[in-house]
């Protein structure tokens, strides 16, 4: 399969279970290695680039399942995002998420993700939907170009879902973000161009419009949906 | 983490640190012998907590490190004759060596390979010293001295003064590992040990915090393996030996990882019963086992753990205490307000 | 240095390398496919070698004990499993890790308790106590018998995985536990017979080994080591991976001691440091 995205773009993936979105996200991400092709971002050949030095090059992503500290509070998950960004986490004799502008930044983030609340509780005792917006407020933290959101909003519920949606509207246009979702009507509403996977190959490609009316997506999709 | 900021951690670290004192100045001879075995234990278990507890890299080889301090500050002292503190210096940077080694080595290795790998080369350093004539083979070497700190006024060949000496520096290491651990370095070190996918993800590279831990946490052992060369005036091959390493792992576990003074209090409790089993019978490997099993069974969380459990039990019934009494200034109000609610729960129910 | 000497070298070196195999194969088999860490495995090793000398003495039959001791173990394994084993296969690789580690403290006590702390010796049958002339090089028969017994065990474990029925069981049971089990495969059982039957090979290991080391406590937790760096380097729960580490660290072991005594003991931990580095799933791991 060949994928183009571009700067700035609001892609959704979409796609039958077992349809390889996820793996897709993996392989983008660095967690897998290609058998072959080549992966490249801004141009430049990450192919042989592991999670975390893609991750520095601006690739941010959240998980389908949460991938959480669970036994730290909020406030300590949002502090080592922050601090891996800014590389401040290589500090040995102080904690530098006590500076001010680190704890600013971690208060931001916390509101926009209606977590400010929960900041000092632990992660493990908090809601399930809470926890959700705490996977997508780490992929957030690192303020990347690209975003990559793996079924945010999995198990969350419509007044949750609709405030997920708010947020990533109100995403800077500069950023790139990446969707794979299962809620059709969140995908319509979000993205301006849809991808669909069935059996690890891009089966359509276009606007939401477009996928609306495509006889392929509605078979494929729509199908397997029914 | 969490426990890192317990001021029940703090409390019972003082609480330590004052009966350790306490019993340096009225304990008999063999009291205080005991007290900084104790003490060197506890430092050791420490130092492997900032391992096993935060990064959860279980290593099974830190008799290495203790036996290369030990032995090098024998070697440097007793055959070389070189003075005390730079005999201590030099078995500080050969125990930070060998885990900067160590840690390289297993960067890549995870769960149990980690544990096997370091369970083996924790044994390297004793079939080396076993073979070797010049650090005296299975004998060990005698006549290391203690520190000379007659410019003080201190005599440490006193067992008091010793004893008391070795209690504070232990209290040193629980408040640098302390420091170390609220710091950026020992928040990722706590972030790997919960969610390594994550830590990459976010953009940092755990291998250099990993080694980086185990330096630290072999220089601990390894001061430690000072300490303890410079209690018994004596080494042996059998600090570089994996049961060694073995019965302080079994120390940190009994007392509950991740709270720095959930191992000490570990190594306080098994030097202890060790010495109160030796009384009648030989065989105190039986009860370490046995302790180690227990450990486990009782889910792990150690003596500390059970001290959070206590706490726990005791705010509940404070709390229910509190509100009881509250039940009992408005007894009227409350009877209504059920009595409303009785309709509904019926209907719940039902529903 | 003679082609005797080095010939002789060889052979030492194949023999160690078998009685690894022997070890080896048991506690990777256990791991390949109940995901369960046994460091006591060098205990059941010691505990066989004793048991054997036992036997010898009550007996006077090597053969007796070489076949009795395992069994007597596999019976020790069994009650050992039904007591603690069973119910550690979920508790996760630490817990098991320290659990079995607490066995290993209590084994060696227990077998000073029974036998006593000083080194039992094990005397080779009288068939095999002399030496055999071969190409001109005179060898113990004893350590040739090492050799066929661990050949021996090779091929009849090979086929026993990869010709029968159970070991078609036992594979897709490692590959997908839950698989197996839909599939009708009493994975339980097969978990069960497969720890007895590791634990009795860790013990035939031990009678085995007996004549040549003798018999004492400590055996067992000397001998954990080295089969651990054969598991690591070979990669676990796989055949291949365990005949693979036991021959690279039966040979890097002899001959490293050969041709650099002053480093005597050493070199198979660099061999253990660069498979961690280079294949930290060790050469031929059972799950990719």
């Amino acid at each position: 399969m060949s994928l183009q995205v571009a700067r700035g773009e609001r892609l959704a993936v979409i796609g039958p279970n077992g349809a390889g979105k996820t793996t897709l996200f993996n392989l983008l991400c660095g967690e897998l290695r290609p058998s072959g092709g080549m992966i490249r971002i801004q141009g430049r050949d990450v192919t042989r680039e592991d999670a975390v030095a893609r991750a520095r090059r601006g690739l941010s992503r959240s998980f389908q399942q949460n991938t959480l500290f669970d036994e730290v509070r909020v406030r300590d998950n949002l502090a080592l995002a922050v601090l891996a960004r800014r590389r401040r986490s290589w500090v040995f004799w102080r904690d530098p998420a006590r500076d001010p502008d680190i704890a600013r930044e971690v208060e931001d983030l916390a509101h926009r993700l209606a977590l400010a609340e929960v900041l000092d509780q632990p992660v493990g005792t908090l809601a399930y939907g809470t926890r959700r917006q705490l996977e997508i407020a780490l992929a957030l933290a690192r303020e990347p170009e690209v975003l990559m959101l793996d079924e945010p909003t999995a198990g969350m519920s419509p007044e949750e879902t609709r405030a997920i949606l708010a947020l990533v509207k109100q995403l800077p246009e500069s950023m790139t973000v990446v969707l794979i979702e299962h809620d059709l009507d969140l995908v319509f509403e979000f993205a301006r161009r849809v991808v669909v996977l069935d059996y690890g190959r891009v089966v359509f490609d276009g606007t939401p419009e477009e996928a609306r009316r495509s006889p392929v997506v509605r078979e494929i999709y729509m199908g397997s949906e029914a | 983490m969490l426990r890192l900021f317990d001021p029940l951690r703090t409390l019972l670290a003082l609480l330590l640190l004052l009966a350790g004192l306490w019993w340096a100045r009225t304990g008999d001879y063999f009291g205080r012998e005991i007290l900084a075995e104790m003490a060197v234990f506890a430092i050791a278990a420490m130092g492997l907590d900032l391992l096993a507890g935060f990064p959860r890299l279980v290593s099974m080889g830190h008799g290495l490190f203790v036996g290369i301090g030990a032995y090098g500050y024998a070697v440097a002292t007793a055959l070389w004759g070189w003075s005390w503190p730079a005999a201590i210096l030099l078995a500080l940077a050969l125990s930070a060596l060998a885990g900067l080694l160590v840690g390289l080595a297993t960067v890549r290795a995870r769960d149990v390979f980690y544990i096997m790998a370091t369970l083996a080369f924790g044994q390297m350093g004793y079939v080396w010293v076993v073979r070797s004539a010049e650090l005296g083979g299975d004998d060990g070497l005698a006549g290391v001295p203690r520190p000379e700190l007659a410019a003080l006024g201190l005599d440490l060949g006193d067992s008091a003064t010793f004893a008391t000496l070795l209690v504070l520096l232990a209290a040193a290491v629980y408040l640098l590992l302390g420091r170390l651990l609220a710091s950026g370095f020992g928040r990722t070190l706590v972030a790997i040990g919960q969610n390594e996918r994550r830590v990459r993800a976010l953009g940092i590279a755990p291998g250099p915090y990993r080694v980086a831990a185990t330096t630290v946490s072999g220089t601990v052992a390894g001061f430690a393996g000072v300490l303890a060369a410079m209690h018994s005036m004596y080494v042996s091959p059998e600090l570089f030996h994996w049961t060694w390493s073995g019965e302080v792992l079994t120390m940190a576990i009994l007392g509950g990882v991740g709270s720095l003074v959930g191992p000490a209090l570990g190594a306080a409790a098994v030097v202890w019963l060790k010495y109160a089993v030796s009384g009648w019978t030989e065989y105190w490997g039986l009860f370490l086992g046995l302790f180690l099993i227990l450990a486990v069974w009782t889910g792990g969380q150690g003596l500390y753990g059970y001290l959070e459990r206590l706490r726990a039990w005791l705010l509940r019934t404070l709390t229910r205490q509190e509100e009881a009494d509250a039940r009992g200034d408005r007894t009227g109000q409350t009877l209504r307000r059920s009595h409303r609610h009785r309709p509904g729960v019926a209907a719940g129910g039902e529903g | 240095m003679t082609a005797a000497y080095w010939l002789t070298q060889l052979l030492n070196a194949l023999q160690y390398s078998m009685l690894l195999f022997v070890l080896s194969v048991g506690l990777t088999v256990v791991f390949g496919l109940m995901n369960f860490v046994n460091l006591a495995h060098g205990t059941f090793y010691a505990l066989g070698a004793f048991i054997g000398w036992s036997l010898l003495r009550a007996t006077g039959s090597f053969w007796l004990a070489l076949v009795g001791a395992p069994l007597l173990v596999a019976a020790i394994a069994a009650v050992l499993y039904g007591a603690m084993i069973a119910r550690m296969q979920r508790a996760g690789h630490l817990a098991q890790v320290l659990a079995t580690l607490g066995l290993v403290f209590m084994g060696v006590e227990v077998m000073r308790i029974i036998w006593g702390d000083f080194a039992l010796d094990f005397a080779a049958p009288p068939l095999l106590q002399g030496h055999v002339q071969l190409f001109g090089l005179v060898y113990p028969a004893y350590r040739l018998f090492v050799i066929a017994l661990g050949l021996l065990a090779m091929v009849a474990l090979w086929l026993l995985l990869e010709r029968t029925a159970l070991g078609a069981m036992v594979r897709a049971a490692v590959d997908h536990a839950d698989m197996a089990a839909a599939l009708g495969v009493r994975v339980d059982r097969l978990f069960f017979g497969m720890f007895c039957f590791g634990c009795a090979l860790a013990a035939l290991a031990g009678v085995v080994a007996a004549p040549i080391f003798s018999v004492y406590p400590g055996m067992g937790i000397e001998i954990l080591i080295p089969t651990l760096i054969v598991v690591v380097v070979g990669g676990l729960g796989s055949l291949k991976g365990a005949v693979a580490g036991s021959l690279l660290v039966g040979f890097v072991d002899t001959f490293g001691q050969v041709l650099l005594p002053q480093l005597a003991g050493i070199v198979v931990y660099a061999l253990l440091a660069l498979t961690l580095l280079l294949r930290p799933q060790g050469l031929f791991p059972a799950r990719a």
